[in-house]
């Protein structure tokens, strides 16, 4: 069998890319955000997978993504959620992928490491779901970026993505559930997932 | 620098910059106070008084100065020996010597140079003599706070040196700019802030009281309640005593340019006017200035208001000083505030007289009236002084009582509010004599069961509330609600630093230590502008969050820690932040492990439990005596207070031994090694059958055929069903046996079962008992692990290898191998810490050879093991940790060596490794466990996690889960659990900014 190496930073991010296009769709399907009859069943690095069948959907998952490569590559993005919103676009729970790409030397490395490796990544999302609260009906989501630095080239490259509200950082306390981390010369990368925790309980005023 | 010349041949010194705070006196206080062989009060020597004094006060002064040296004219031959200065200046450096030698040569100097010119020339001391003064001044009032206060003359030679405010007293400055005078950009902003809170001053000078009292009140309580109580049946007389316009008075008193005109304290004079008034002056009062207003609200009502900044140090000293007097007077003295005191006085004599005598005192002594109300209980005495203020005193006697009542508005009661007087107009009760009217049940129906009742009770001037001593303190925190601006998240930290460290001093110097950490945030409400008062906390919301650590602390680290993870849970805007505070409940004292519940009291009963002495001597006592008696020492002990949680001291009685039981020293501290000891046995669990069985449990061990039997076992009747019937199956057969023997044959004896009654008494040196053997073979059968027990075979070694003629050794413990972990962990850490060193002494003082040639490399090793850094315990493959724990012999380490040996092969990540060996771990560590062993895991874990938390939050959720696992059964990885937890949450909340679910 032929030995598919990585060979630079492209090419991790390339596999990246293609492996949060199913996570994503993985993702939409686990959170139950969509009716299950809109997916169709695939397999991805060995893994069964369910893929949205809705063509702009799909389209708009892959161009979304594809969009982010260069950034990733770039090592500008930081860390990539799927921000679920509920009916009032409230978010209420953000899916986070943590990334820092590594750089990599000599002939690279070979892809079935990083392949292995994130195959857990996608076995743990099908399984997340018990460790999370059910969304509430009628939700919505986002995909989000975080950018460690965001220059003008960058931003005038790629129309797709806009600009998100810089106070959009919630000023909520959240709950970190963890759900997949892993270490490797390619790439860390760290999956986690974010909901806004209990409000800070009031306090009658205690004026001395 | 300005000299005046006065009337006549006096000549008055005044410097403006020095006079100010600085006492003048006359010439003779150091005259007299040569004569007197110290330091004198020189408050009757003060030149102001002079124009202050008052016919009758004159009597007072006698009576309250040493009667000798009243007696005592000064020889007339000293002025013509002293040489006379026309230039003070002069004098400026010599009266210092003078005055240091006071002390210590009382009498030999006659050389001092004083300037007496008829006995008028008054002089004062330049700032660095009366430093001198005032150190010697302090030793002095320090000694006599700890003994004597008997005598008038001695309580009072404190010499009062005021020269604090300067400084911040000289100008305020006017442009303030909120750079200086907010959290940004000034760094030491929080302890600037406490300098100048009157609050905090209050706050902690409670603090001082207590430290200064305390011991005080608790010496003084016992009898003095007896005396109470026995005499109870006369008529109560409690008097409330209330300093006029404290704040303001101790501030003026030094300042004659002031009297009679309207003051008022503040901590700014700006030109805003933005303070808030804190206390005004009677003079001010007339005008309408009250506490709370606005400095300029208070300027437009009296143009003429003067505003003087606080002046802390003064005030402690007053307080200081009232409070001596109130003692003196009065064993039960109930400290409201610094300026506010009830007494019971309840068969003293004439309540009056000596409320009246207690006024003049405190006038005499800190040229601040004092005003008093007396009455038979709290609440009439205390409304009695509102009666009596300014500079009075008001006695309401019992028959007086209605119609004093009747006159009184509602809102006069204490208690009664703007909200409840509203309340009670609105169903037409304007005065108390109203409130009779109508009935109990009509006021708790309305107003809640217990604001019905104190109405009820208030206006027929009934207060069941006794007066009461310095009160435990429950929290010690701090709270800065004024110019707390922050910009940027450091900002906020860098804040947190500060305030933390402030708390960790008053814990510190309070000597306690706190479990639980509330941290307390004012966030500008919503929509709400900058506040009107200058740098103020406008309108805000409060938050509030804690957080209990796992073991008391003080430290900073700890709180910082703590106190930022709380704050980053709120993910607040910073700018919106007004008020930060820390405060820390839950306290214990510090080396106690008790909590404050029982007060220090009933530390001090634990400690003179403990007293090795005593014990000691005793025990020799008993030495031969039960020598004779078959080598049977018998020990009598409640064992129900170990069931108790910590803080409970446990008795034991005991008929042969009366004082202490235990020979513990309280003073010895290295206890390391001896933790082994206390990886013990599952007979121990044996034990448990005692606590619940409620009666004290007499227990016999003896270590001889002949002994008697096992008569203290308590009857068959008392145990309690429901116990046995939880006990396990072998136990409990035992214990039928035990029974069933002492039915049929009560002369005979020493069977194992006997063990489970906690044996407190051991016969070392005898020849080893049946019981011992069998219960060290249970224990073997009943580990699922062998553990390590190096104590064991050591003494059973050690017992037979010596000859039985020997004079055996008698040691109220029991051997280390018998001890109820469990038990020893439920023990107050300090009596833990007792009882461990104890045995440890007790090892060292019973030099077996084997025992020696056993522990010493163990000993080395330890020694090896802390001296060997805990840093970077993780670096290196495998982590350095590995060869750290396994080198080390200690058995303490032993149980973390199956750790070690599965961490040093292994790929796996840390939390897979831990929880391969957790029945090991929990197991192995089910004793007590010393600090080190905690540092160690401590830090291991920490130092992982911080390796762990920016690539790997999977494997740091992992290690905590795992470490959860572990804590559920081992108490020493409860503790490191505990600790670590507010260490992971904090670092998490730095990474990630959120909180991580576990």
């Amino acid at each position: 069998m032929e030995v598919v190496r990585l060979a630079d930073q492209g090419d991790v991010a390339a596999l990246f890319c293609e492996f949060l296009e199913v996570c994503i769709h993985q993702l939409l399907s686990v959170r139950e955000v969509y009716p299950p009859a809109i997916f169709e069943r695939r397999r991805y690095f060995n893994v069964p997978v369910q893929w949205a069948r809705h063509p702009d959907l799909r389209e708009y998952i892959h161009s979304a993504v594809s969009n982010l490569q260069t950034w990733i590559q770039q090592g500008a993005a930081e860390k990539i959620a799927i921000k679920f919103l509920d009916a009032n676009q409230i978010p209420v729970e953000k899916v986070i992928f943590k990334l820092c790409l590594k750089k990599l030397t000599g002939t690279g490395l070979p892809a079935q490491h990083l392949e292995f490796a994130l195959r857990g990544f996608l076995l743990k999302i099908c399984v997340s779901n018990s460790a999370l609260p059910p969304l509430p009906p009628d939700c919505s989501w986002e995909l989000v970026a975080y950018m460690k630095s965001l220059s003008a080239d960058n931003a005038s490259k790629s129309q797709f993505w806009i600009p998100a509200d810089p106070n959009d950082r919630s000023n909520q306390s959240f709950t970190i559930t963890t759900i997949k981390s892993m270490r490797s010369s390619y790439l860390d990368m760290q999956l986690y997932v974010e909901r806004p925790g209990v409000e800070p309980q009031k306090e009658s005023k205690t004026e001395p | 620098m300005e000299f005046q010349f006065g009337w006549t041949v006096s000549l008055y010194l005044l410097i403006r910059s020095l006079s100010r705070g600085l006492p003048i006196v006359k010439p003779e206080w150091i005259v007299d106070s040569i004569a007197a062989g110290r330091v004198l009060s020189w408050a009757p020597y003060q030149l102001q008084r002079i124009a202050l004094e008052h016919p009758n006060q004159r009597t007072l002064q006698s009576a309250y100065l040493n009667p000798k040296l009243d007696h005592c004219p000064l020889p007339l031959d000293w002025r013509d020996n002293y040489p006379t200065y026309s230039n003070m200046m002069d004098i400026d450096l010599e009266p210092r010597s003078e005055l240091l030698a006071l002390e210590n040569v009382p009498t030999s100097d006659n050389q001092g140079p004083s300037s007496v010119q008829d006995g008028a020339v008054n002089f004062t001391l330049l700032e660095e003599d009366l430093k001198g003064i005032e150190v010697k001044a302090d030793e002095c009032s320090e000694t006599e706070n700890q003994g004597v206060l008997e005598s008038h003359g001695k309580k009072d030679s404190v010499a009062i040196v005021d020269r604090s405010k300067r400084n911040t007293g000289a100008g305020y400055s006017d442009a303030a700019a909120a750079a200086t005078h907010s959290t940004l950009g000034d760094d030491n902003f929080v302890q600037n802030y406490f300098k100048s809170s009157r609050l905090h001053f209050i706050g902690t000078w409670r603090n001082r009281y207590q430290s200064r009292y305390g011991s005080f009140n608790d010496n003084s309580e016992g009898q003095d309640q007896q005396v109470f109580r026995a005499k109870s049946g006369s008529d109560p007389a409690v008097i409330h005593i209330d300093m006029d316009c404290f704040f303001v008075a101790v501030v003026v008193r030094d300042r004659p340019e002031l009297h009679d005109k309207p003051v008022a304290v503040c901590h700014s004079d700006s030109v805003r006017g933005s303070g808030e008034i804190s206390s005004a002056n009677y003079p001010a009062r007339a005008f309408g200035v009250r506490a709370g207003m606005f400095v300029r609200d208070a300027k437009a009502k009296c143009p003429d208001l003067e505003i003087v900044p606080y002046n802390f140090e003064a005030y402690e000293q007053v307080a200081d000083k009232v409070y001596n007097i109130l003692h003196h007077h009065c064993g039960r003295v109930q400290a409201v505030s610094c300026d506010e005191a009830f007494l019971d006085v309840t068969d003293q004599g004439d309540p009056c007289q000596i409320a009246s005598v207690i006024r003049s005192q405190i006038f005499e002594a800190t040229r601040c009236t004092a005003s008093a109300g007396v009455s038979k209980n709290k609440l009439l005495a205390r409304l009695a002084t509102r009666k009596a203020k300014p500079n009075g005193l008001y006695y309401i006697a019992p028959s007086e009582v209605e119609g004093f009542m009747d006159e009184l508005a509602v809102e006069d009661l204490p208690g009664v509010g703007w909200t409840l007087k509203e309340k009670l107009k609105s169903h037409n009760l304007h005065k108390c004599s109203d409130l009779l009217r109508v009935s109990k049940d009509f006021l708790q129906r309305e107003f809640g069961v217990k604001t019905g009742d104190m109405l009820w009770s208030y206006a027929r001037g009934i207060d069941t509330r006794e007066v009461q001593q310095a009160q435990i303190r429950k929290s010690i925190g701090a709270e800065v609600n004024w110019g707390v601006r922050f910009l940027v998240p450091e900002d906020a930290h860098r804040f947190l630093v500060t305030l933390s460290t402030e708390v960790a001093t008053r814990l510190q110097t309070a000597a306690v230590k706190g479990r639980t950490i509330t941290l307390k945030v004012k966030r500008r409400k919503e929509g709400s502008g900058e506040p009107s008062k200058f740098m103020g906390c406008g309108v805000c919301d409060n938050f509030s969050r804690s957080e209990t650590v796992g073991y008391a602390t003080d430290s900073q680290e700890i709180l910082l820690r703590v106190a930022k993870q709380l704050f980053n849970s709120f993910a607040f805007d910073v700018r919106d932040v007004r008020g930060v505070g820390l405060q820390v409940t839950r306290l214990e004292a510090v080396g106690s492990g008790q909590s404050l519940k029982g007060g220090q009291g009933q530390q001090r009963a634990l400690k003179s439990w403990l007293a090795p002495e005593i014990s000691k001597v005793m025990l020799d006592e008993s030495a031969p005596a039960d020598r004779n008696s078959g080598n049977q020492t018998i020990i009598h002990r409640s064992t129900e207070p170990l069931k108790t949680e910590a803080g409970e001291s446990i008795p034991v009685k005991s008929p042969a031994l009366d004082v202490p039981k235990l020979p513990l020293n309280t003073s010895a501290q290295d206890n390391n090694d001896l933790h082994a000891v206390f990886t013990a046995a599952e007979s121990g669990m044996r034990n448990f059958i005692a606590p619940d069985t409620k009666d004290r449990i007499q227990v016999g061990r003896s270590s001889t055929k002949a002994a008697p039997p096992p008569t203290n076992l308590p009857p068959l009747s008392e145990l309690d069903p429901s116990v046995l019937a939880s006990l396990p199956p072998e136990i409990l057969a035992e214990i039928r046996e035990v029974y069933g023997e002492l039915a049929a044959q009560p002369v005979v004896s020493s069977k194992p079962a006997k063990n489970y009654l906690s044996p407190v008494a051991v016969m070392k040196g005898a020849h080893k008992t049946k019981t011992s053997e069998v219960s060290n073979r249970v224990d073997r059968r009943e580990d699922g692990i062998r553990r390590v027990l190096p104590l064991e075979p050591l003494t059973e070694r050690g017992e037979s290898s010596r000859p039985p003629s020997v004079r055996p050794e008698i040691v109220a413990l029991p051997p280390a191998s018998q001890l109820d972990p469990s038990v020893m962990s439920a023990l107050p850490l300090s009596l833990r810490r007792e009882l461990e060193q104890e045995y440890k002494r007790q090892q060292v003082k019973k030099p077996d050879k084997s025992t020696l040639r056993v522990s010493e490399p163990e000993k080395l090793c330890v020694e090896r093991c802390s001296s060997t850094s805990l840093e970077d315990l993780w670096t290196g493959t495998p982590p350095k940790w590995v060869h750290m724990f396994k080198e080390s012999q200690d058995a303490e380490f032993s149980n973390l060596c199956v750790l070690a040996e599965h961490m040093a092969g292994a790929v796996r990540p840390f939390s897979v490794v831990m929880l391969s060996v957790l029945p090991h771990l929990s197991n192995a560590c089910s004793a007590t466990v010393s600090q080190k062993v905690i540092q160690s895991c401590m830090e291991l874990i920490k130092q992982y996690v911080q390796q762990m938390i920016a690539c790997d939050l999977e494997e740091v959720c992992m290690i905590m889960r795992v470490l959860k696992r572990v804590a559920a059964k081992s108490q020493l990885w409860r503790v490191v659990e505990d600790l670590i937890t507010p260490f992971v949450q904090g670092i998490v909340g730095e990474c990630y900014g959120g909180h991580l679910k576990i």
